[in-house]
Order: C-alpha cells, then sequence, then structure tokens
C-alpha cells in the first residue's frame, strides 16, 4: 500500500466514524430515541453490546444548568488580573507566636519543593502541580533535619499543593500511597481536611492519620489532583483527568 | 454506515458566539445547547472505542472530558471558539468537533497504556488488499489505531487539513485558499504527514 493509498483508507474511516456521529449527536440533542437507533444500528450488523453502551452514556444532559455555569466561569477564565494562587493565611495567630518562641522550631521548619516529574501530558487544561511542605515533623521538632518527613497519627500536617498556573479544574483530590512489597492504596482525605481555592491550590491540613490513614512504615506518597478523583487503583493506572505529583517520602512512626 | 435518521443540527453565528463569551447569558446557554452533543458524541466513541468506558460510571468520564474541551473552547472570553469563521468551509460543530478530537487524541496518547493494546472494534469494516479474514482484521485494527495516533500526533490545524484532503477529499487549491497557505507550505505540510503515517503503521506493524 504506497503512502497515499494509506492516507486515503485512513480518511475513508473518518468518514465513515463521522457518519455515524452525526447520528448519535440527534440521540445527544433528543431528537431521536436512543433505542430507534440502537435497534436501526443492530439491524444494520452492529455489535448490540457496543451500541447499546454508547446510548447509555450519549442521552441528552440532564442538567443544563451546571453546564451553563461551567461555560459562564469558562468564559471569565484568563480574563481576570492574574494572580500568583496562595493559599488563604491562617487566620489564626496562636501558631504564629509558637513558631515565634520556639527558636529550633521555627529554624527547623521544613519547606520541601519536589519537581514534578512529566508524568501526564502537557495538556494546559491541568496545570502541573507541586507539593509544598509547611508543616513541622517529628524529626524538625528533634532539631534533626532530614530530607524524609517523620510523622505520627496525630502530628499536625499542612501540605499545600500548588499549580504552576491557575486553574478552575481542580475538582478533586486523591492520594496514591506506595511503600516497598504492598499493593499501591488510593487514600481519599475527606473533605473537612482537604480545600481547593477558586484558583486550583489544594491544601491538606489536619492530623496526618486523619488525612493519611496509614500503617506504621516508609510511605511514597503522590497526590492526584483533576477534574475527578480516580475510582480505584485500577482506574488511576488506566489513566484520566488529573495530574499526579511527584513522590513525598514519609515516615510514619507508630 | 449512517442510518439517515438525523435532521440538521442547530447553528450560531459569530456575532451570536461573541455576545455568548461577552456574558450573554441566554446565547450563552443556547451556544451551550449546541456544543454538548457534539463534545459528548466526539467523547464517548473515542472513548468506547480507546476501551475507556469500562469504568462504573462511564456517563461521568465523559462529562469530564467534555468539561475540559468546553473551558478549553471558551476560556479568555472564547477566544478558542471564537476563531471559527463560517466562511472558512466549515461548519461551528465541524470546526468545534476537530478540536475536540484532537484534544481527547493527545488527552488519551499522554496517558498510561500503549495504544496499540487498544481493543479493536468490529464495526470498522474495510476491506484490505489481502483477502483472508485474519489480515482483513489485523489491517483494521492497524488502521484504526493509526487513525487514533495521527489525531494525537498533529496540531490543530493539521486535524484540519488531514480533514480537507483526506475525509472531506478537497482539492489542493481549494484548501491553500481555506488555510491561507500556499501550494508549497501545504505540498510540505503533505510530505510530512505521509511520513508520520508510514512511521505509525510500522510501528502497528513491529
Amino acid at each position: 500500500m504506497t503512502d497515499d493509498d494509506l492516507l486515503l483508507e485512513l480518511g475513508a474511516l473518518q468518514h465513515k466514524r463521522d457518519a455515524e456521529q452525526e447520528d448519535w449527536e440527534a440521540v445527544a440533542r433528543g431528537e431521536v430515541s436512543a433505542s430507534r437507533l440502537v435497534e436501526s444500528s443492530v439491524a444494520a450488523g452492529a455489535d448490540r453490546a457496543r451500541v447499546e453502551q454508547l446510548a447509555s452514556v450519549l442521552g441528552p444532559p440532564t442538567n443544563r444548568e451546571r453546564w451553563v455555569e461551567v461555560a459562564l466561569a469558562a468564559t471569565r477564565r484568563g480574563v481576570e488580573t492574574p494572580k500568583t494562587p496562595a493559599p488563604k493565611a491562617h487566620p489564626r495567630r496562636s501558631t504564629a507566636l509558637w513558631w515565634a518562641t520556639g527558636v529550633a522550631a521555627l529554624a527547623a521548619a521544613l519547606v520541601l519543593l519536589w519537581m514534578v516529574l512529566p508524568q501526564a501530558t502537557d495538556d494546559p487544561g491541568l496545570p502541573v502541580y507541586t507539593v509544598v511542605v509547611r508543616n513541622e515533623t517529628v524529626q524538625t521538632h528533634r532539631g534533626d533535619a532530614s530530607s524524609e518527613g517523620a510523622y505520627r497519627a496525630n502530628s499536625d500536617i499542612r501540605w499545600v499543593v500548588q499549580p504552576n498556573s491557575a486553574t478552575r479544574l481542580a475538582h478533586d483530590v486523591a492520594v496514591l500511597a506506595r511503600r516497598p512489597g504492598a499493593a499501591p492504596q488510593l487514600l481519599f482525605p475527606p473533605h473537612d481536611v482537604t480545600s481547593i481555592s477558586a484558583d486550583g491550590v489544594v491544601q491538606l491540613r489536619g492530623r496526618f492519620g486523619a488525612v493519611f490513614p496509614l500503617e506504621p512504615g516508609r510511605w511514597e506518597l503522590q497526590i492526584v489532583v483533576g477534574l475527578r478523583r480516580p475510582a480505584d487503583i485500577s482506574d488511576f493506572e488506566s489513566g484520566g483527568p488529573w495530574q499526579v505529583t511527584a513522590p513525598t517520602v514519609v515516615n510514619v512512626l507508630p | 454506515m449512517s442510518t439517515m435518521l438525523s435532521t440538521a443540527a442547530p447553528t450560531a453565528t459569530p456575532e451570536g458566539i461573541h455576545r455568548a463569551c461577552h456574558g450573554d447569558r441566554r446565547e450563552l446557554a443556547r451556544l451551550v445547547e449546541l456544543l454538548l452533543p457534539v463534545l459528548s458524541v466526539e467523547v464517548g466513541v473515542t472513548l468506547q472505542r480507546r476501551g475507556r468506558l469500562q469504568s462504573r460510571d462511564a456517563r461521568q468520564d465523559v462529562d469530564d472530558f467534555v468539561q475540559d474541551i468546553l473551558v478549553h473552547l471558551l476560556s479568555e472570553q472564547g477566544k478558542v471558539l471564537r476563531r471559527w469563521d463560517p466562511t472558512r468551509g466549515r461548519s461551528l460543530p465541524s470546526f468545534v468537533r476537530l478540536i475536540a478530537r484532537h484534544r481527547i487524541s493527545r488527552s488519551l496518547e499522554g496517558f498510561r497504556g500503549n495504544p496499540w493494546n487498544s481493543h479493536p472494534t468490529n464495526d470498522d469494516r474495510l476491506d484490505a488488499s489481502d483477502s483472508s479474514p485474519s489480515r482483513r482484521i489485523e489491517s483494521r485494527v492497524q488502521l484504526t489505531t493509526v487513525l487514533d495516533r495521527i489525531h494525537s500526533q498533529l496540531n490543530e490545524r493539521g486535524v484540519r487539513l488531514f480533514n480537507f484532503l483526506y475525509v472531506e477529499q478537497r482539492s489542493i487549491a481549494e484548501v491553500c485558499e481555506l488555510e491561507g497557505m500556499s501550494r508549497a507550505a501545504l505540498d510540505q505540510w503533505n510530505a510530512r504527514l505521509r511520513k508520520l503515517a508510514r512511521r505509525l503503521r510500522s510501528e502497528g506493524e513491529t
């Protein structure tokens, strides 16, 4: 087959796909019933299971108002004065006072910046995320700086997961936890320890055990941020509309 | 194989799109009504073809990708969508469909998984030059996968050019005029496309 023949075959294949899609668009507009198209497609030789699967996901939208809101927010995106995405400063002063009086604790406050590996696409819809650890760990309390944080279940944590550009597409968060010799786990931090700002900055704040309910040991944690969270490990490994940070290593103490 | 059940899709005008993207909520609702079926079908059929409609909430998967593309089209007061020019040979649904095709192909290509492991569809019935059933099935799978990968490798303009030249089979002169390209530039692009298609096909054969 020559190159031109190949391209013409590919064009014919796409033409065929486009013709079928026009009928499904009529279903999606509500002009034609899905069941009618299913039956006519099966009569023409299509696989019933596949056609029925499409029919189950291509009906008219059920929540038009939500889509209009999404569209309205989208038109405003990038129009307001850009500002550096940052979480709100914590309103309570007692934490700052505690740090100010504890010299060793203040000096040992860890700010760990992890460069994100290019695990996902350069899709401009989902920016690259970086984890910034803004809490103290057990080691910093002891004045022993190390590249790995050690935590107990009752350790207070504050992790900021920061996008490199403002985004309105960060809707949900999950955490991938790995350790040697064990299957990876997906954690779903509860809503009371998770916040996502209007610009897509994620903050995980609370007791370590509430945010990351993990058994003692050395773990690698990766924050998954995107349009939705993966349902399970299999869903995560299939890929989806999310970005994944580089691993952050933690030692969970008994 | 079209079952010819559909009627003509609703249309929009550049002026209506401009109003929709600048705060006219009624126009925006009308625009959303027009765009959603095009986007959801392009996303749905692509995800199914790539074996990605297996999760418990397939409708949510479709909606997530549709939202991503809608935001891409409408951000910055519709910067991408307002590039549509009805005098350039393409209806609004067709314009949006190609953008969606490009974007979702890039997204799926960028995630994990070998595209050559995608499940073959049995609704792409093309006759290959070799008449044996196994070669026909292999050819269908190869063509399906090459086509999907081409969409992920081309930029938005490339997807339009491929569509003009090989799907709609418009003349070189017409495409040059529609895209504002010289004959030499289009020939060069075509040469690169041939090379790409050849490479993708060889990768599928190895």
